[in-house]
């Protein structure tokens, strides 16, 4: 039966409020990011249009591609050490007998809902070189000879970081993990250990199979959140010591507002964008690829 | 006629009613004695409606913040239908909030400003500032202020946009219990400077904390080597931003190398790359190192020390350029933001902070204001002695790393390369002048 006119115009009034505040808060502040990447402007005054100067500076600036380097490494990370925790923890929390697991969850899960300013304040304390928690245990187990000023090592004050932003980010993934987990019927466990499987043959043929979605789900949003990365960089190091923890939401902001180069700021917010997109289709792919060895 | 009589008076009586409410209450008081310490001023033909003046305060200092509290308090005891609310701003917010408020029309009425192309310049530029001459010619301003403070903030400009409140100065705070168990004066020589470093360590006690994880404070200390190894022609060009100058000049390097010489020798804190500016201040406060190489803005905060703190100048490099005290300058500017919609209040305000009244409350709270008393008051303590000593045996000095934000964030950075030895100062101040010339000539 053909459908009416009114039939056809009904999807569209059920997603138009949505539809409009994305239009608002989304499609159009981007519109105008990429215009103000295109001018040159101090935040002072006037506004001058320089074309993709702005673009062709970008190539060549050190900064912008040592904070990329920066963001990619810290995403090549972010995608196993929080995701790999997040699994380990949770067969731990739902494959194992155990009394307390429902107050061990809340507690793994806790890192996610505390604000990011409070966990570098805590992280500020951990790795503080006169009292901090981390070089107080290394004297105390006779490791004193590790301690160190952490987030002030060049060599150390990025791993550093990453430490304090997997212990926000493995709960998330965690929780994902164990509703995945839970989904599996135990039948296949009762089956397999009849036939002699032992735990890593159960989780090479039954865990990892059943959770693939839910994984690449999770290494995608950790991917995304990996390269947005920014407030716990801020509050703790603000890119230093010299350049060791620069990344390019905070080149962005230094570039916009500490510089007064509005522009140039823009243009490398919308690379980044651009590269946040990238990774996203790329990781969307495999996820179809995946999904279709998984059913074949 | 008695009708027309009768009109007229009613019509005398209005007229001289709406003329007393167009007046302050102060204009049309009976004069009465002033207290003599505390004079209150009329507010010459300003509403007496409510007002609230918002205040933009730059830094990290707090006790420097409760010293204007006290200026503003006075202030709205003077005029109590004025409320001023403080913001307090920190340093690099401040250069990003302040530019993008003023452009949105949503910047305060009265705030401190960073000096020359940090945000007073570009601000004064883009028309956003009030042009302060006249007015301070009018209210005699400038009568008593010492205008070299406010010519050097002012420069590159073509009037008076910003009154600094006080001289800073840069130099070593130290703890007088240390040196006065260890049997220490204060140094005339670098030698003597670095003997006292070494007999401080070799007591166990850390010499110097410097909070360099925040760029900026360990900057300050390679300054203070620079000010006193590079002539002062070639600092004034640099910070003028003269493309014929450079950043590789052998005085800098010179100075760097020192400072990495300090910090290898454990003369500086072997942590300072992870202390921060407070935590380094704090470390001092508390006995953890015996000195500190800071700026005077600190002073208020050093006060709060269980010990007595005083200061001395960081002893030159060189002996055979004439001494300009590293980094003494003036202070943030006091700007009037033109778009505010109190600014006449904002102009009574800043003729109180400039008045001899708040000159005198700002300088017994230890401030060294930029002013030429009569008879100069008693001051706070020995440690503000200490600095108005120093400053008088000099003229004022130039904060290299305050010029441009892009070069400065270089510097800052580059030096903490150099003390972590990931780059040598030659590769670092290469890089710096890549960027100048790129920034100055391009």
């Amino acid at each position: 039966m053909p459908k009416t006119k009114s039939q056809s115009f009904k999807p569209f009034l059920f997603i138009a409020p949505a539809l409009f505040f994305y239009l608002a808060f989304f499609i159009w502040p981007y519109i105008q990011l990429i215009w103000l990447s295109l001018l040159e402007w101090n935040g002072f005054g006037d506004r001058v249009f320089i074309g993709f100067e702005n673009y062709v500076d970008l190539l060549d600036d050190r900064q912008f591609w040592l904070s990329f380097q920066h963001n990619l490494s810290w995403s090549m990370a972010a995608i196993i050490i929080p995701v790999a925790l997040g699994l380990f923890l949770a067969l731990l929390l739902s494959r194992t007998p155990m009394h307390g697991k429902v107050f061990f969850r809340a507690v793994y899960f806790m890192p996610q809902v505390i604000s990011s300013i409070s966990v570098a304040v805590v992280w500020g304390w951990v790795y503080n070189p006169t009292f901090g928690l981390l070089n107080q245990s290394l004297e105390f187990l006779g490791l004193g000879f590790l301690a160190r000023g952490w987030l002030g090592d060049q060599t150390f004050a990025l791993p550093a970081l990453f430490v304090a932003w997997s212990w926000i980010h493995y709960g998330f993934t965690m929780v994902i993990f164990i509703a995945a987990l839970e989904g599996i019927d135990e039948v296949y466990f009762e089956v397999a250990k009849i036939d002699g499987a032992g735990w890593w043959q159960q989780l090479r043929y039954i865990v990892i199979p059943f959770i693939r979605g839910p994984m690449t789900t999770i290494v995608l949003v950790t991917a995304i959140s990996s390269f947005q990365v920014f407030d716990l960089i801020f509050a703790l190091t603000n890119g230093g010591p010299g350049r060791a923890t620069i990344v390019l939401p905070l080149y962005m902001l230094t570039s916009a507002f500490t510089f007064h180069k509005i522009g140039y700021g823009a243009a490398i917010a919308v690379v980044l964008s651009m590269v946040i997109l990238v990774f996203s289709l790329v990781l969307l792919r495999v996820r179809g690829s995946l999904k279709e060895s998984s059913v074949a | 006629m008695r009708r027309k009589f009768v009109i007229g008076m009613i019509l005398f009586s209005l007229s001289l009613l709406v003329l007393s409410g167009c007046s302050t209450p102060e204009a049309t008081a009976e004069p009465t004695e002033a207290p003599p310490e505390a004079p209150i001023e009329e507010s010459g033909g300003l509403s007496d409606e409510p007002v609230t003046l918002t205040f933009w305060w730059e830094g990290a200092a707090v006790g420097n913040l409760e010293v204007f509290q006290k200026s503003f308090d006075r202030f709205m005891e003077m005029h109590p239908n004025v409320t001023i609310e403080t913001v307090a701003i920190p340093f690099e917010d401040m250069l990003r909030t302040f530019p993008l408020a003023l452009d949105a029309g949503t910047g305060p009425d009265i705030s401190m400003s960073l000096p020359l192309e940090s945000t007073t310049y570009p601000a004064a530029q883009a028309g956003h500032l009030l042009e302060l001459t006249a007015i301070g010619e009018e209210r005699g301003w400038w009568d008593k202020y010492d205008m070299k403070a406010i010519e050097f903030d002012n420069r590159a400009l073509d009037g008076i946009y910003g009154v600094p409140y006080e001289w800073t100065a840069v130099g070593v705070f130290y703890n007088t219990e240390v040196f006065s168990d260890l049997g220490l004066e204060p140094p005339d020589t670098l030698e003597e400077f670095e003997a006292i470093m070494e007999t401080i360590k070799q007591a166990g006690i850390t010499p110097v904390s410097v909070g360099g994880k925040d760029g900026w404070p360990l900057v300050h200390v390679w300054q203070q080597l620079v000010f006193t190894n590079v002539e002062y022609d070639t600092l004034r060009a640099l910070e003028d931003r003269d493309p014929t100058q450079s950043y590789e000049n052998e005085g800098l390097i010179e100075a760097a190398n020192k400072v990495v010489e300090w910090f290898e020798a454990g003369y500086l804190d072997p942590n300072l790359l992870s202390t921060g500016f407070t935590d380094a201040n704090d470390l001092f406060i508390n006995g953890g190192t015996a000195m500190n190489i800071g700026g005077t803005w600190v002073q208020q905060d050093f006060r709060n020390a269980p010990f007595e703190v005083r200061f001395f100048p960081v002893p030159p490099m060189r002996t055979d350029i004439p001494l300009h005290l590293g980094g003494f300058n003036p202070a943030n500017d006091i700007v009037i933001v033109k778009e505010s919609p109190n600014v006449d209040w904002a102009i009574e305000l800043m003729d109180f902070l400039l008045s001899e009244e708040n000159m005198t409350l700002w300088w017994e709270n230890g401030f060294l204001v930029p002013y030429t008393f009569d008879e100069i008051p008693p001051g706070k303590d020995q440690l503000q002695a200490d600095l108005y000593t120093t400053m008088q045996a000099n003229g004022p000095g130039h904060f290299i790393t305050v010029a441009a934000p892009e070069t400065n964030q270089l510097i800052w950075a580059n030096m903490q390369e150099i003390v972590a030895q990931t780059k040598s100062p030659e590769e670092a101040f290469a890089e710096v002048q890549e960027l100048y010339i790129s920034e100055v000539s391009p």
